[in-house]
């Protein structure tokens, strides 16, 4: 009668069912497991499986590619139901989130140059947030004297691998491999896995049942052979279910999971207040902090100056000159600044390091040059239009008193150009301060990147990135307030009543 | 009469395809004061920004002090020299916004011409002094009426000790009432000597100040000759009908 009832309800419940969405998040950067195709759709190991699974739970599939620093967020927002994204199972995360038997079972491999004998002192990249760099903080004394670069993915480690930014990684074996002989980076795994790691399709503490069915889901394509092709066809050998099986064991071993399911609210109450949270964030954020405001500072002074001899040159009477710096502008202005920024330290800095044979520029000096170039252009652009604007009986009334051009340009254009142009340029300035938020792409952790990183090891979804917001606020305001003055300060020395034409 | 300072012979000058200087001879003696009138758009402004050379003709000859002028061999300096001897004063004054008064009439003598500061300034009083204005040293320029600011632009030009001051109908934006206070000022120069080349509508300006009056149209001077001449009896059929037009 049960078993009946059970049929009934299943034949029921799966028409209805098979209209749900369940949405399954992945970083879409972790070859072999998750990439996008030509088309843009997520593909691979994790792609695969997560559809089968979904359909088998019964449930309409639906991939959705998160970057992987955001991507616990994403589900603790709700933005997906489940994480199937090679997310290896870790006590901290299962303190945050419910996790089902490992899908997979693989390890963590260094890579490193052949003929290395010794970590010693090299440059070594992990992907950031990863358990690889998690390792990496815990066992230093495996790195001695190393310099650690966290990177956002595979791909773009390999990249400073074969731009020779770094002598050395650590990933997943079988993903390092993959991009290892994609990237054609002359590089070989180096000694034993540093341990072995189980990864598990990840969902929200509050959904216990649908760990549940993705674990029936999952029991079953092994037992159906669906799970060795798939694995077969993205990894390129037959999976060893010994291992996952035995994975399965110490998991369920580990995990007491009925208990994490009963009390989902004890969760929320152990987290600490509003106020603790936010305090505790507080000195993580100060670095990232001093890394925006310092790399703001200098660009814009530096930017100022180019932006200026730019923009003289771009209204020069030498037709070279004025092509030259127009075109400069067309060019730079035309180009989005994360471009620039991935040209400046893959390409520029490389060519320049390899040439000299050190590191002489580095993440931090390409992240210079590539916002002076590129706020240098709207300043010139700024500027540019301020020479314009100053009326043509200036030059002629200076020529008149036997002026040269650049004496007139100098003395009497020039400061009546900045008068017009100062509430452009601070506006130049703000849009640059938050231009710096992109510099996390080549490594430098200044104050989004923090956020992200806190993020991740906070739990917290979203608060990192007020913090961050308030950060800003207070930078941009208190510049903000500071271009007011001088401009005040320069309209006032022109007697302010009335401003001459 | 005395030596000529400056000789335009045959002078052209062409934007384009428009020829807007079309053979103009003109002779200035020193101390002499020469009134240019004529239509709008007839060249005036072009032929004083010619003899400064703020514009370079494309032909004829300009002859300094009894010496050449090769406006097309010169180099950007020796340009630069010539207009620094030849003062100009514009329409609309042309102030340096940003600068001080005193600032303004300084900063030829400190810039091209090399002058101490201390020196300049005490120059600069001299001529504030001179054109009336003693009291609005510090003033910036937008804080002056009309009239002032254009005595601010004759002290800028008159603090190069020029050899020649080129006026471009320096009352036309002046309100009526200003205007006496700038023609006074160009009165009393013309007494003691200075060598004045002037464009103006102003025909009782024109009867006051100048030795010669030269009458232009359409890019050429068509009547020459002294004032009353020039001004009262007219020969030019252009030249008469502008003339009843300005006093009517
Ligand atoms: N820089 C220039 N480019 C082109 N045309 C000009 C320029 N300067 C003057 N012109 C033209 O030359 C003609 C004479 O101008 P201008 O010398 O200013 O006459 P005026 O001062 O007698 O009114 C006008 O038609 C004017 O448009
Ligand atoms: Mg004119």
């Amino acid at each position: 009668m049960r078993l009946l009832l059970l049929i009934c309800a299943f034949l029921v419940a799966a028409p209805l069912a098979a209209q749900d969405d369940l949405r399954l998040a992945m970083s879409g950067a972790f070859q072999p497991f998750s990439t996008t195709d030509e088309g843009g759709n997520l593909v691979g190991f994790d792609a695969d499986i997560a559809t089968v699974l979904a359909e088998r739970m019964g449930y309409r599939p639906v991939l959705v590619q998160n970057d992987w620093a955001a991507i616990q967020a994403g589900l603790k927002t709700g933005k997906y139901e489940m994480i199937c994204g090679s997310m290896a199972i870790t006590d901290e995360r299962l303190k945050t989130m419910h996790f089902t038997l490992p899908y997979y079972v693989s390890g963590a491999q260094v890579f490193a140059r052949p003929g290395t004998t010794s970590m010693q002192g090299l440059r070594v990249g992990v992907s950031e947030d990863s358990t690889y760099a998690k390792y990496i903080k815990t066992h230093v004394a495996e790195f001695p004297d190393c310099t650690i670069t966290q990177f956002g993915s595979e791909a773009e480690i390999v990249a400073a691998v074969t731009t020779n930014k770094l002598d050395a990684f650590v990933s997943d074996r079988i993903v390092g491999g993959f991009y290892v002989k994609k990237g054609g980076a002359d590089i070989a795994p180096y000694g034993p896995l540093l341990y072995e790691e189980a990864c598990g399709i990840a969902a929200r503490k509050d959904e216990p049942e649908l760990v549940r069915k993705a674990n029936a889901a999952l029991f079953e394509i092994v037992q159906d052979g669906t799970y060795a092709r798939i694995y077969d066809k993205w990894v390129g050998v037959q999976p060893d279910l010994d291992v996952l099986l035995k994975s399965w064991g110490d998991f369920q071993q580990h995990i007491p999971h009925e208990e994490a399911k009963t009390e989902p609210t004890e969760v929320s109450k152990e987290k600490p207040g509003f106020a603790d949270t936010v305090k505790s964030m507080l000195p993580l954020f100060r670095t990232g902090a001093i890394l925006t405001i310092e790399l703001s500072l200098l660009t814009a002074v530096i930017a100022l100056l180019l932006g200026t001899l730019i923009g003289i040159g771009s209204t020069a009477a030498n037709p070279l000159v004025a092509r030259l710096s127009q075109g400069y502008i067309l060019v730079v202005r035309g180009t989005p600044l994360l471009v620039q920024l991935f040209i400046a330290y893959y390409g520029l800095a490389t060519v320049l390091n390899d040439a000299a044979g050190s590191e002489v520029i580095t993440a931090f000096g390409a992240a210079l040059i590539a916002l002076v170039i590129n706020t240098g252009a709207y300043n010139a652009e700024t500027m540019r239009g301020g020479i314009r604007s100053v009326d043509k009986g200036q030059w002629e009334a200076a020529a008149s008193l036997g002026m040269t051009r650049m004496k007139t340009m100098r003395r009497v254009v020039l400061p009546q150009a900045f008068r017009n142009s100062v509430a452009s340029l601070g506006n130049n300035l703000v849009v640059l301060i938050k231009d710096t938020s992109l510099v996390g792409a080549i490594t430098l952790i200044e104050l989004t990147y923090t956020a992200r990183n806190v993020v991740f090891q906070s739990g917290h979804p979203f608060l990192p990135f007020v913090v961050a917001a308030v950060f800003y606020l207070f930078i941009i305001t208190t510049v903000d307030f500071g271009m007011k003055g001088w401009e005040r300060r320069m309209m006032r020395s022109l007697g302010g009543k009335r401003a001459i034409a | 009469m005395s030596e000529v300072l400056l000789q335009a012979s045959d002078l052209h000058k062409r934007f384009g395809d428009l020829e807007v200087l079309k053979g103009v001879d003109l002779k200035i003696h020193k101390s002499e004061v020469v009134t240019l009138i004529g239509p709008s758009g007839s060249g005036k402004s072009t032929l004083l920004r010619c003899l400064n050379l703020l514009e370079i003709p494309n032909e004829g000859e300009l002859v300094w002090n009894g010496e050449p002028l090769p406006y097309n061999r010169m180099t950007p300096a020796e340009i630069c020299k010539h207009r620094a001897r030849t003062g100009m004063v514009f329409q609309h004054f042309n102030l340096f916004p940003h600068r001080r008064v005193i600032e303004n009439v300084m900063e030829g003598p400190l810039t091209v011409l090399g002058e101490a500061r201390g020196e300049a300034e005490t120059t600069a009083h001299q001529l504030l002094d001179r054109v009336g204005l003693a009291d609005k040293a510090k003033a910036w320029p937008s804080e002056l009426s009309g009239g002032q600011q254009q005595r601010v632009a004759i002290a800028r030009a008159l603090a190069m000790n020029p050899n020649v001051l080129l006026l471009d109908e320096v009352t036309s934006a002046l309100d009526v009432e200003l205007i006496a206070g700038v023609n006074d000022l160009l009165a009393e120069l013309a007494r003691e000597g200075m060598t004045m080349v002037v464009v103006t509508h102003d025909l009782s300006f024109a009867r006051r100040v100048s030795h010669r009056v030269c009458f232009m149209d359409e890019g050429r001077i068509v009547e020459r000759g002294p004032k009353d001449e020039v001004i009262e009896n007219p020969q030019a059929e252009r030249a008469r009908e502008f003339m009843a037009a300005l006093t009517s």
